[in-house]
């Protein structure tokens, strides 16, 4: 942890009647913490990306329980989703290979596609560290509205959350078996 | 049941009655968007009036209700969004894919 940053830990049930209140309790946390000098914008996209960590949790952590963090300091806001489920995986068509994890040294440094919609492409770029960092590349198809009855993706959490966060990245632990979601907000402050 | 209809002249009025369109809620609603279409409606208009907050589940819902009546010639327009709502539409850029506007009132007189 950074100088003067304090942080918050809650256990999620991963039940989705129990996400209101853990929102309710993090917004809360983090309005005291920050003294209300976080703009609205900034809050806005601080709730988005933690509804969609704990979405995230029912749908596909396939455990009982979730943990989110969430860490302040002078600089940033930061959001963590801790979980024992299966590590992350997904298909690259242009490797014609599932990746996942841990991952081997050859894939240090490159970008893979998760999914393309008709307006944006979300790439995983996989750092030296073994982790990911979730980027947006967007597009101008002539068209949205018929591109949609194509390949316009239902699956807009991590879009969402990559859109919303400063920075967004994943890491799997080997050893603690567990994954690990960070999403971090610079404060600057907002209108 | 998630929306609150009124129909006339195959012209739909649907409001979300939860405050939360989240996970929840998001499989009922495109039950009942779908049904709602495939029993003849021209155009469904979908009220966000009383919505606080939406996520990608739900998000996900509109998304498959838009691809069920695009085919059919069925469009759908949203609503009376509060701020927070748009603004995660815009962010993901279903602003381009869907017609939205201020009130029912203002959807409708772009039917005259």
């Amino acid at each position: 942890m950074k100088e003067n940053e304090e942080q918050l830990r809650i256990d999620f049930s991963n039940k989705s009647e129990d996400i209101s209140d853990i929102l309710d309790m993090c917004t809360s946390y983090i309005i005291k913490k920050t003294a209300g000098d976080l703009g609205s914008v900034v809050l806005s996209k601080v709730k988005w990306v933690l509804t969609e960590l704990l979405t995230n949790a029912i749908k596909h952590s396939e455990t009982s329980t979730s943990t989110i963090l969430v860490s302040i300091n002078n600089e940033e806001i930061i959001l963590q989703k801790q979980d024992s489920g299966a590590p992350m995986q997904f298909y690259d068509s242009s490797l014609n290979q599932t990746i996942s994890w841990p991952i081997t040294n050859k894939l240090y440094d490159t970008s893979h596609i998760i999914y393309t919609s008709s307006t944006e492409t979300l790439i995983a770029h996989i750092v030296s560290d073994g982790s990911i960092r979730f980027l947006i590349e967007e597009i101008e198809p002539e068209d949205v509205r018929e591109s949609i009855l194509t390949d316009m993706s239902e699956h807009f959490g991590l879009l969402i959350i990559t859109k919303s966060s400063t920075e967004f990245s994943y890491l799997y632990s080997s050893d603690k078996k567990m994954n690990l979601f960070k999403s971090v907000f610079k404060r600057e402050i907002h209108p | 049941m998630i929306l609150n209809v009124i129909e006339n002249d195959n012209v739909i009025q649907a409001t979300i009655i939860p405050q939360e369109a989240n996970l929840v809620h998001s499989e009922a609603f495109k039950e009942e968007m779908i049904t709602i279409i495939a029993n003849g409606a021209n155009l469904v208009i979908v009220s966000f009036e009383n919505v606080d907050y939406i996520d990608s589940s739900f998000l996900g819902s509109l998304v498959v209700a838009l691809k069920y009546a695009m085919p059919r010639n069925v469009d759908i327009y949203l609503v009376s969004l509060k701020p927070d709502v748009k603004n995660l539409l815009t962010l993901i850029r279903m602003d381009k894919v869907f017609k939205i506007f201020k009130d029912y009132q203002q959807a409708l007189e772009t039917l005259k």
